[in-house]
């Protein structure tokens, strides 16, 4: 077996366990749906079929016996319970094990599988509560949409003494029709008159053209009781490759001499009379009309397979998706980087030989079609942040159950796309965030029910659009930051002076101080102080910035402010003697020019009046010890900050520039203000500023 | 499973079998003799399945021979009172046809599609 089958299957798998998950816990909630129920033994029979169908044999066997179960579910004849629920998911776990071992080489833990495996059997009622042991053939495979429609003649032509085994053909052909389009055409040409009539003997005969993607295997399977009892003959006639374009249709007189029907020889000689071939071979007598009928009808059931194939040919190109490892995306977006760099290159040099317009225009057309393929090359990057939060409601669901406390989790904008790597790096931070609202925040329902609130709390995840930036909030209903435990803590910690007069917004941001917990026990959960340090860390590693708002006994709600994309940015360009800088446009309100009569109306403080309102600002010049000599008049770059506007002082702005993020190398790590570096069109490096990092630099000085 | 009944009524012109409940395995014999009774008069015969509720494939067959029955003694039998539950079924057994049988000289098959017996 080629390792690629092995790859996909896995691939496979994992995203089936993770839907699989889902609808558990969908399951959970809606006990009394069956569709969630159906998609949950769906799940299940794909992995088993296709864990089967690539060797991975224990997989197949093992959720052969959770199936087992399902199917009972299914069928009304088992309930929904929350032990099943637990049980099911414990054994999504134990696939995920499987999975993981085949690539690992330790084996997983059988002796677990085979606990599951018992919890299983143990909610079959009954005598027969053992599973049957594991069978590897797939019983019937759902029809598979991506698999090719094959058409296939079907003779069913029962023994006379069908009935009396209590076998109802029209229950056989119903489950022929239930698996794809298909004609079915009764023979009644051996049928008598009622005086010679056995009404009790079967006379009729079928002839059952059908197009199907779920395999030869699902036609046996309808006729497996009666295969001694009929003459069965299955034939494909058209195998789904062929559109309407390519090859021709049988003729009539094919198709009645591949079914038998007809003798080559007998088509010649008719075919000599020069009819219509239908009629001459109903008036020879040779065939019946039924026989002609259900040919006609087989050659009407495959055109029009073919038609509609065509037609979908077009749409399902357009529709699919390929699947590409995140290695070459990764690789494409460093390619679509260093061509922006170049291209920018290309720019300047063009600027500055105006005189050949044409290497001018030249210019500007490659500059069009970089920023088009960079946009592109980014938006392939994009993921719906989805797939992050239902992973979270197992997260809420098994936390909850162990502290005792009932959550309900909801979840808005599941569809906002985010960068690959940045909703990755998101994972961590949101884990902690959560993990820290079911243990701190929300109570138990005891606690609850004495403070006059709904039994079960609630927890709301939601991603919003915002610019460039995406908002991710964490709402709970729990208890809230209680502000004078905060207090008392970062007093004892020596984080705040004693006596210190913070306010309420102030103190809540000592959560994110490192090693600082107010929980009186450490948990399972939390409370060991680790945690919203790595947190506010992990989202300043991404750009982002953290805003906690909490109100007493109403709950907490953390929102995360998290750039689109950690790749590419519009920046500002500006310059400090022979320095460049660039700083992310998003933060950027205004620029306004200082002079020095400015400069003195603010008699040795760095405050302005801009508009009739003072803006603090940095002299960047003197905070990074350039040489030289300011210009007359410099710039103020105006940002927005936490809401405030503050001002950074540079000699000149440049203008607008697309920055290529490059990270700084491990030595540059720690230096405060530099969030990274770009490489600009004239091949030099320019740092890129951290706008927050500087302002609380300088606040530290001041 | 709802009693079947089937009545033969002898009237001037034509002899009418009015069947209801279900046309199965379970009562074709009896059928059978009842729809010979009814040829056996020499006049037209109809079928009315106004009140049929059910039929299996046995009872696809009886219908059938009716008219192999009819072709053969040249005894007009008309099927009235179809309904839309019996043409489904018809339609899974896969009766309906264009074209009648070697024996359906004058076109009367009670399958044929496009007249106005079309629907079973």
């Amino acid at each position: 077996m080629s390792d690629a089958f092995a790859q996909a299957f896995k691939d496979e798998a994992r995203e089936l366990l993770a839907d699989l998950e889902e609808a558990l816990l969908e399951m959970e909630e809606n006990p009394e749906d069956l569709g969630v129920v159906g998609r949950v033994f769906r799940t299940m029979h794909t992995i088993k079929g296709s864990g089967a169908m690539f060797g991975f044999d224990d997989i197949a066997s093992f959720t052969h016996n959770v199936e087992t179960v399902y199917d009972l579910v299914r069928n009304g004849e088992l309930a929904v319970s929350k032990e099943l629920v637990n049980l099911s998911l414990a054994a999504r776990d134990r696939i995920l094990a499987m999975l993981e071992a085949t690539e690992s080489g330790q084996p997983a833990d059988a002796q677990r599988n085979e606990e599951v495996i018992r919890g299983f059997r143990a909610l079959v009622p009954g005598p027969e509560g053992e599973a049957p042991a594991p069978e590897l053939t797939v019983a019937r495979e759902e029809a598979d949409p991506a698999a090719p429609m094959v058409t296939y003649r079907i003779r069913f032509k029962p023994e006379g003494g069908i009935f009396a085994n209590g076998v109802n053909p029209l229950s056989l052909l119903r489950e022929l029709q239930d698996l794809g389009p298909c004609r079915i055409v009764a023979n009644t040409c051996d049928m008598q008159p009622l005086d010679a009539l056995d009404p009790e003997r079967c006379y009729l005969y079928w002839d059952v053209v059908l197009s199907t993607s779920a395999g030869r295997d699902s036609i046996d399977d309808v006729f497996i009781f009666v295969t001694d009892s009929c003459e069965l003959t299955v034939t494909v006639v058209d195998d789904g490759t062929m559109n309407e374009t390519g090859g021709g249709y049988k003729k009539l007189g094919e198709i009645l001499i591949e079914r038998g029907d007809l003798t080559p020889q007998q088509m010649d000689e008719l075919l000599g009379k020069q009819k219509k071939f239908g009629e001459l071979a109903l008036e020879a007598g040779l065939v019946n009309a039924a026989t002609i009928t259900s040919a006609l009808v087989e050659q009407q059931h495959v055109k029009e397979m073919r038609q509609e194939r065509q037609a979908q040919t077009q749409t399902q190109e357009a529709a699919s998706s390929i699947r590409v490892s995140a290695d070459k995306l990764d690789l494409l977006v460093n390619l679509v980087g260093e061509l922006v760099t170049v291209q920018a290159r290309l720019s300047l040099v063009a600027q500055e030989l105006k005189r050949h317009s044409e290497l001018v225009s030249v210019a500007e057309e490659v500059e069009r079609l970089t920023n088009d393929l960079r946009d592109n090359a980014l938006d392939i990057r994009m993921l719906p942040i989805g797939a992050t939060f239902s992973k979270f409601k197992r997260l809420v669901r098994d936390l909850s159950a162990e502290l005792g406390k009932e959550i309900e989790l909801t979840t808005e904008g599941a569809d906002t796309e985010l960068d690959k790597t940045v909703i990755e790096k998101l994972n961590d931070p949101l884990v902690h965030i959560i993990r820290n609202s079911i243990d701190h925040g929300v109570e138990t329902p005891q606690e609850r029910l004495a403070k006059g609130k709904p039994r079960s709390g609630s927890l709301h995840l939601a991603a919003v659009h915002s610019g460039d930036s995406v908002l991710i909030t964490i709402r709970d209903d729990g208890a809230g930051l209680n502000v004078d435990a905060i207090r008392a803590k970062a007093i004892e910690r020596k984080i705040i002076p004693a006596g210190a007069d913070l306010p309420d917004r102030d103190i809540w941001q000592l959560i994110f101080a490192p090693g600082f917990s107010t929980a009186a026990k450490v948990t399972s959960v939390s409370g060991r102080g680790v945690g919203m340090d790595v947190v506010k860390q992990a989202i300043e590693g991404l750009r982002g910035s953290i805003d906690v708002k909490s109100e007493p006994d109403r709950g907490t709600s953390i929102t995360l402010k998290i750039p689109l994309t950690l790749a590419i940015i519009e920046s500002l360009l500006v310059q400090i003697g022979k320095d460049r800088f660039v700083m992310p446009l998003a933060m950027v309100d205004e620029c306004i020019l200082l002079t020095e009569k400015e400069i003195a109306l603010g008699h040795g403080r760095d405050l302005l009046m801009v508009r009739e309102q003072l803006v603090p600002y940095v002299p960047l010049r003197k905070m990074f010890r350039i040489q030289g000599n300011a210009p007359a008049i410099q710039q103020v770059v105006i940002c927005q900050l936490e809401g405030k506007r503050v001002g950074l002082v540079v000699d000149w702005v440049i203008g607008e520039h697309q920055t290529v993020i490059k990270s700084l190398g491990r030595m540059y790590q720690q230096v405060e203000g530099m969030s990274g570096a770009t490489i600009l069109g004239d091949g030099s490096v320019a740092l890129i500023l951290d706008i927050p990092a500087i302002f609380k630099a300088a606040e530290g000085e001041t | 499973m709802e009693a079947a009944d089937v009545k033969v009524s002898k009237k001037k012109e034509r002899t009418l079998v009015t069947f209801s409940g279900e046309m199965t395995i379970a009562n074709v014999g009896e059928l059978r003799q009842r729809l010979l009774q009814a040829f056996a008069a020499g006049k037209p015969v109809e079928i009315s399945l106004a009140g049929l509720s059910g039929i299996d494939v046995t009872g696809l067959q009886l219908l059938c021979s009716c008219h192999r029955t009819s072709v053969d003694r040249g005894i007009p039998c008309t099927v009235t009172g179809r309904n839309e539950a019996l043409a489904a079924i018809a339609e899974v057994a896969g009766m309906p046809r264009l074209k009648g049988c070697v024996q359906d000289d004058d076109g009367t098959c009670f399958w044929r599609i496009e007249t106005d017996m079309v629907t079973l």
